[in-house]
């Protein structure tokens, strides 16, 4: 029975039950569930071809040996496989392929396999989160047939286009703008496109990333002051004239909410740290988080409460690096990081999430690049809840949109042959705790007196960069409200001087903001002070 | 305001009230049951006090006008309370405001607060009521009460849905209730509205505890209270109607009021009629089922009491719900090797190809939850959400829509899954019927099933998990029989070298390839087929309806297969595994079961003896057109000439024995070359096959080997042996059988030698078996012994005549000796085939030497 013929059919405590009923889940019964599909996914994982390939000898059997000899991966592990599209080494025939970007462009883009099995689990997954978003409390069920919902993600072959294609299979809704028509343009045009729409038609949900989420209604007044009220439906019209009254009125500048009563905004998870404010002050409603990616589909979401995100049982595996062995791990990449699971998570603490696909997906004790921080831990009532953080450190990305990590970073400055030295890369946030990519850099002697190596022109190439992999890049700008570049120039072998000073190796991507700090102070230093200091010690 | 002045529907009212109350009473106490009783009393009080003020029965009017008048007023709050217990909504706050209302207009009621009644003087029937004020503060407190409650029913509607059972009719009872009391208020009405409207209240909030399965009409009257009451009905309108019907008729026809009232009586008689077949078929309806369901119980009940046969239990169970229920496939599991297997079905087309895992949730749920899962509902519980693909694929390629656990003390013997044909699944008869055959059924699996196991643990080879020898003892009969009109074939699976491929490899190895060989044969013998552990290496198939060259083919295909048990990667380096087959087909070359049991063993004993891992079909034997005798020789011949004959191989063993023998005691040494000779030729007068007389030949040369190791004085006492000597004697074929079982390969001679001194008639030694269990190559062999130890000369008497020993052994034939052997034997005798003689060894070998 389709999603709508529940809806009319269906007690809507059954249905709540059904698709929501996995938050009243006890601990343990989630356990029960997780290593039962584990056992499942363990036996067809490793009896495929990619299995035997990642594997190699060992033949593990249950759960526990598994994660005994299994490695953690990464998709370097799966690339071989995957990018040339072997289905027959699979564990299970893939239905659709959808792709997503790899070290942000850097190498080709990622090819991950969908199943019969991860697709239903992703829709049932995708209408709880619905449900989820305009739910009061428990039981509360406000979704309705023909619910009009301003959707903001990226269109097939990406991961995201899977969410209209999925939730239309159960129930007629109104798309806007047209999932199918409008699949060219960039994601926060087709968020503009989609509210410009809806002043005449309304809105029921607004599916986007929290970045845009926060953009689109920042830049709300001044999108709607190009709106001409004649253009739109005489209703449109209508709430345009009283909006404009009533801000006038109180000296107030427009505001989504004037407009729209939506019953849910759903959000990507974002590092845009006070988007949810941001949403929430503009319309008149709390945005509910969820967690999304190509390789895992959609895992998470928050509830009615919005106290964190809680991890759907029947997606995934979860597995938590506790963020000292991350740290361990990155130091030494031959150290093997201890993985806790969902019952032996601590609150308070932050994990990096290695997941294992259920339903014959293929990626198993994959690092997906995504920190959480457990907010709380479940232990005798309930489940654990977590909070998004960013990605990993080893991983800048500012805002959803661009992925860097050290060698794109590096190619980069090759390719722009100013000249540049040693660097660093980190990502900070300005006051407004919106994220921006902050390069420290020196410019070696040579270029100093012959290149052009104005911060201006460094930008520009970075800029140029993030253009070629990007296309939202453009927006960029706009959707943080701040450039999404800083470069700082160090003084030429700040660096070294600096590793050598303290016997000690600063990491190239997000060094920690002592060493930044340390770092800044050591290169202002003259070298008779440096040598001074040196000798009281 | 005007009221009660047409008793009959009053009345109509009030016996319907009565009925109900009446029903409800003997039904189960669910709360929402009591309230409605509480709320049919408040009905029947208002009828009943409607009825008794336009009566004047004392006390007078006005007090039933008072008991009317609240029971009208409680039916309100009453009527709430039943929602919520209909609801199952929980809380006290507003039932409580709501009762300390009622209670205040009880008390102000009395004093006439709200009505005051005043009866007419003219007419004794009519009561005038003149409301004052505060009634219409009354009348808005019984809204609220009322509204309150359909407040309820319709949250539940929005928030569960009008598909909830029962709630449409509890929302229609509301809106009649709230309609009664509406047209009670209508100014000039002289009907009481509100009594009239509490018959369809009342039908409808039954029906509404119907729907939700909250009361079942056969727990409410049985078929002749029913008929009481219709009985009753008819008698008061019968009453009230008589009367004016007389007058309707005397006053429009031209008739007198006697023939006037006959006419009523005819017209009443068969209105009755009419009414008691209408009720008649409407209670065939209602309870016909319950009892097709209950004699479908006690029947199944009866099967189950007697039965141990599971399969017969299944097949009843089956048959039974494919014929209450309408289902398309009924599928019941039991346990077997940790999962539930599917061991009956309805239907031709079968599926049986699945498994279900003991921690699938389905058993989960089945264990801590309910017996009973329906589909729809169990995909909303989060127990769904650990389910494997191909269980979720399993309920949807079977179209499951109920499972049912036969459950025993917290035990599920087994599972029954359910397709239903009707789209909205089953009703709550046919589920509440399903769990009641469901807990007979639990008992009678767990019983068939425990007698099964401890019937298979009998009877199955615990290594090989095939059939075991006891078992083969028990069908082999059986099976020829059941064959006798067509054919059956026997083949022996024999595995060669096993004892060496044992020492070799060791034990754990060897019951591995025994395991192997089982599953071989398991795969390959058809339906049908029943496969058994002859002995430690031998396997036995038995195969109706199988001819000689589908037998050879099977074997050939067997071999092939066996023979790459050790061809994988990880086993490449250890010996090829081969065997022997040999097969007898009846009735070609056997007519009775033992018959093909030993012919099937010759069959593989030559397979063995001529070059191993070889298929031997026993053929049976040819008839010839030389003397019996020298075809007795030319066997022996043969036999001892082929390259490949045992004989060949064990001759200097034999050689060796014998001369050892001769050594000591000449005499046996020449009594065994004769012996030798005689049974061979009565083997082959009696048609035994080449094998058999070459068997034959061969133990008879060693059947008294065994007295080596009886002392000389005793061998050749010419006086009578002591009891002790006896007893030594008699030990002799023991100690022969010791001798042969530490000869390599010998050991098919041992039935022959230890059968040689049996007795037809059981009374011989050493096992003193009788018939056809003593061995035929061992009954040739003891008429041959006689024969020749009577006809010739011993140390304590001279030789007797070849008549005389002709005689003695006729004599004997069914006592001592075989009749039909003895009969073939003296018959030789008769015929100059077999003469006494003497031998010699002019080649010095071991061989009979001929005479003729």
């Amino acid at each position: 029975m389709k999603f709508q013929e529940k809806l009319k059919k269906t007690p809507r405590e059954d249905i709540w039950s059904e698709y929501c009923g996995f938050l009243d889940l006890g601990l343990s019964e989630y356990m029960f569930i997780q290593k039962r599909l584990m056992q499942e996914q363990v036996r067809l994982w490793c009896n495929s071809g990619l299995g035997r390939l990642i594997l190699k000898d060992a033949q593990p059997v249950t759960v526990d040996e598994f994660r005994e000899c299994m490695p953690l991966t990464t998709y370097e592990d799966y690339a071989e496989s995957l990018l040339t599209r072997r289905p027959e080494i699979l564990p299970s025939q893939p239905v659709i392929w959808v792709q997503s970007a790899w070290d942000g462009g850097h190498r080709p883009l990622k090819l991950s396999p969908y199943t019969k099995g991860m697709l239903d689990s992703l829709k049932h997954n995708l209408l709880s989160v619905l449900i989820l978003s305009a739910a009061s409390g428990k039981g509360d069920i406000r979704v309705k047939y023909g619910d009009r919902i301003v959707y903001g993600g990226a269109p097939l072959p990406y991961a995201t286009g899977l969410i209209p294609s999925l939730l239309s299979e159960e129930i007629d809704f109104s798309w806007l703008p047209d999932t199918m028509e409008e699949s060219q343009t960039s994601l926060s045009l087709r968020s503009k496109k989609g509210i410009e729409m809806a002043i005449g038609r309304g809105i029921d949900f607004f599916i986007s990333m929290g970045n845009i989420a926060g953009y689109i209604t920042s830049s709300f007044p001044g999108e709607i002051g190009n709106i001409k009220p004649l253009g739109v439906s005489p209703l449109g019209g209508l709430k345009y004239l009283r909006a404009k009254y009533i801000g006038k009125r109180d000296g107030k500048a427009l505001r989504p909410r004037d407009f729209f009563s939506p019953k849910g905004i759903i959000c990507a998870c974002s590092d845009i740290k006070n988007h949810k404010e941001i949403v929430e002050d503009g319309w008149g409603v709390s945005p509910v988080d969820f967690s999304f990616a190509a390789e895992s589909s959609c895992i998470g979401v928050d509830s009615w409460e919005r106290q964190g995100i809680y991890f759907f049982p029947d997606t995934c595996f979860y597995e938590f690096i506790p963020e000292n062995e991350m740290i361990k791990n990155m130091n030494d990449p031959e150290y093997k990081p201890r993985t806790c699971l969902m019952d032996e998570v601590g609150a308070g603490e932050n994990y990096e999430l290695v997941i294992s696909l259920f339903h014959g997906g293929a990626f198993m004790r994959y690092r997906i690049g995504d920190m959480y921080r457990c907010t709380y831990a479940g232990r005798g009532n309930g489940l654990p809840r977590f909070t998004y953080i960013d990605r990993d450190p080893s991983v800048i990305d500012i805002a959803g949109f661009t992925r860097l990590n050290h060698s794109s970073i590096e190619e980069v400055l090759r390719l722009s042959k100013l000249g540049v030295g040693q660097w660093l890369a980190k990502k900070e946030y300005d006051e407004a705790d919106n994220p921006y990519l902050h390069i420290y850099l020196e410019i070696l002697p040579n270029s100093q007196e012959l290149d052009v190596v104005k911060k201006s022109t460094l930008a520009e190439h970075f800029s140029v960069y993030f253009k070629y992999y990007d296309s939202d890049y453009s927006d960029l700008k706009q959707l943080i409200n701040t450039d999404p570049l800083k470069i700082t120039v160090l003084k030429f072998g700040s660096i070294d001087r600096y590793e050598s000073h303290t016997g000690r190796a600063i990491p190239r991507i997000n060094p920690s903001t002592v060493d930044i700090a340390e770092l800044m102070k050591f290169q202002s230093k003259s070298r008779a002070d440096i040598r001074e200091e040196a000798e009281l010690r | 305001m005007n009221a009660v002045s047409h008793p009959l529907y009053i009345l109509i009212a009030l016996c319907f009230f009565a009925i109900l109350i009446a029903a409800y009473a003997a039904a189960k106490k669910a709360p929402a049951i009591k309230s409605l009783l509480f709320m049919l009393l408040c009905l029947f009080f208002e009828a009943g006090g409607a009825i008794m003020m336009s009566l004047q029965i004392k006390p007078g009017a006005a007090f039933w006008f008072y008991i009317y008048h609240l029971a009208s007023f409680s039916v309100a709050v009453l009527f709430y309370f039943h929602v919520r217990n209909f609801l199952e909504k929980r809380g006290w706050m507003l039932k409580l405001v709501w009762s300390l209302g009622t209670a205040v207009i009880f008390i102000l009621a009395p004093f006439g607060v709200f009505i005051s009644a005043t009866s007419s003087l003219n007419t004794a029937s009519l009561v005038q009521f003149t409301p004052k004020w505060p009634i219409y503060i009354a009348a808005a407190y019984y809204l609220c009460v009322v509204l309150s409650a359909i407040k309820l029913l319709l949250e539940d509607a929005v928030n569960k849905g009008l598909r909830m059972p029962g709630l449409i009719y509890a929302i229609g009872g509301a809106a009649v209730l709230l309609l009664g009391k509406g047209a009670t208020l209508i100014p000039g009405s002289t009907i009481a509205w509100s009594i009239f409207a509490g018959i369809p209240l009342a039908v409808l909030l039954t029906i509404s505890l119907f729907k939700k399965n909250t009361v079942h009409f056969n727990e409410m009257m049985g078929r002749s209270a029913v008929l009481f009451v219709a009985a009753l009905l008819c008698v008061v309108v019968a009453l009230f109607l008589a009367e004016p019907l007389t007058g309707f008729i005397t006053d429009n026809f031209p008739i007198k009021s006697s023939e006037a009232a006959a006419a009523v009586i005819a017209i009443f008689s068969a209105a009755i009629g009419i009414s008691c077949s209408l009720i008649n078929r409407l209670l065939d309806t209602l309870f016909s089922g319950n009892k097709q369901r209950s004699n479908l119980l006690n029947s199944f009940s009866n099967i189950a009491a007697r039965s141990l046969s599971m399969d017969e239990i299944m097949e009843e169970l089956v048959s039974i719900i494919s014929s209450e229920i309408s289902v398309q496939k009924v599928f019941i599991c039991l346990p077997e090797n940790g999962s539930y297997v599917p061991r009956h079905s309805s239907g031709v087309l079968k599926n049986h190809s699945f498994t279900i895992a003991p921690d699938s949730p389905c058993i989960k749920y089945l264990s801590e939850c309910s017996p009973h899962i329906v589909v729809s509902e169990f995909i909303r519980t989060p127990y769904y959400l650990s389910m494997w693909e191909t269980e979720k694929e399993l309920l949807q390629t079977l179209n499951l829509t109920n499972i049912v656990a036969l459950k025993s003390q917290n035990e599920i013997t087994g599972i029954i899954l359910l397709s239903s044909k009707e789209a909205g699944g089953f009703n709550s008869g046919q589920v509440e019927f399903l769990n009641s055959l469901s807990s007979i059924a639990s008992i009678a699996v767990k019983n068939a099933a425990l007698y099964e196991r401890v019937f298979r643990e009998a009877r199955i080879d615990s290594l090989t998990n095939v059939y075991n020898y006891k078992y083969f003892s028990e069908r082999i009969t059986a099976e020829f029989q059941a064959c006798k009109d067509d054919s059956i074939a026997l083949m022996f699976v024999d595995l060669d070298d096993f004892k060496l491929y044992n020492q070799l490899y060791g034990s754990t190895d060897g019951d591995y390839v025994l395991k192997e060989v089982a599953n071989i044969l398991r795969r390959y013998a058809g339906e049908g087929c029943t496969i058994y552990r002859y002995s430690g290496k031998v396997f036995a198939l038995l195969l109706p309806h199988f001819d000689g060259r589908e037998a050879t083919a099977l074997a050939n295909e067997i071999q092939q297969q066996i023979s790459l048990i050790n061809s994988t990667p990880e086993r490449c380096g250890k010996k090829t595994i081969t065997v022997s087959c040999g097969i007898c087909v009846s009735p070609f070359s056997a007519s009775t079961a033992r018959e093909l049991v030993e012919n099937a063993d010759l069959a593989v004993y030559n397979a063995k003896t001529t070059g191993k891992s070889k298929i031997v079909l026993f053929k049976g034997t040819t008839p010839s057109k030389q003397s019996i005798s020298d075809r007795a020789m030319d066997i022996v011949e043969r036999i001892k000439g082929r390259s490949d004959s045992t004989y060949r191989t064990h001759s200097p063993t034999i050689f060796a024995l014998t001369a050892a023998i001769d050594a000591k005691d000449h005499y046996t040494y020449n009594h065994s070359l004769n012996v030798a000779r005689y049974s061979s030729i009565l083997a082959t007068a009696a048609g035994l096959s080449e094998e058999q007389v070459g068997i034959i030949y061969e133990a008879a040369l060693l059947h008294d080997i065994g007295k080596i190791s009886i002392p000389e004085t005793i061998l050749s006492k010419t006086s009578s042996l002591t009891i002790d000597e006896f007893a030594l004697m008699r030990n002799h074929v023991n100690n022969s059988i010791d001798i042969i079982r530490h000869l390599p390969s010998m050991d098919y001679l041992i039935p022959a030698v230890v059968g040689h001194h049996e007795r037809w008639d059981g009374k011989g030694y050493p096992r003193g078996i009788s018939g056809e269990e003593i061995p035929i190559t061992a009954r040739c062999l003891a008429i041959a012994d006689s024969f020749d130890a009577m006809t010739t000369s011993r140390p304590y008497r001279g030789a007797m005549s070849t008549d005389y020993a002709a005689h003695q052994i006729e004599e004997n034939a069914g006592t001592q000796f075989d009749p039909l052997l003895a009969h073939v034997f003296v018959n030789l005798i008769r015929q100059g085939e077999i003469l006494p003689y003497q031998t010699s060894f002019p080649d010095g070998e071991t061989a009979a030497v001929a005479e003729n």
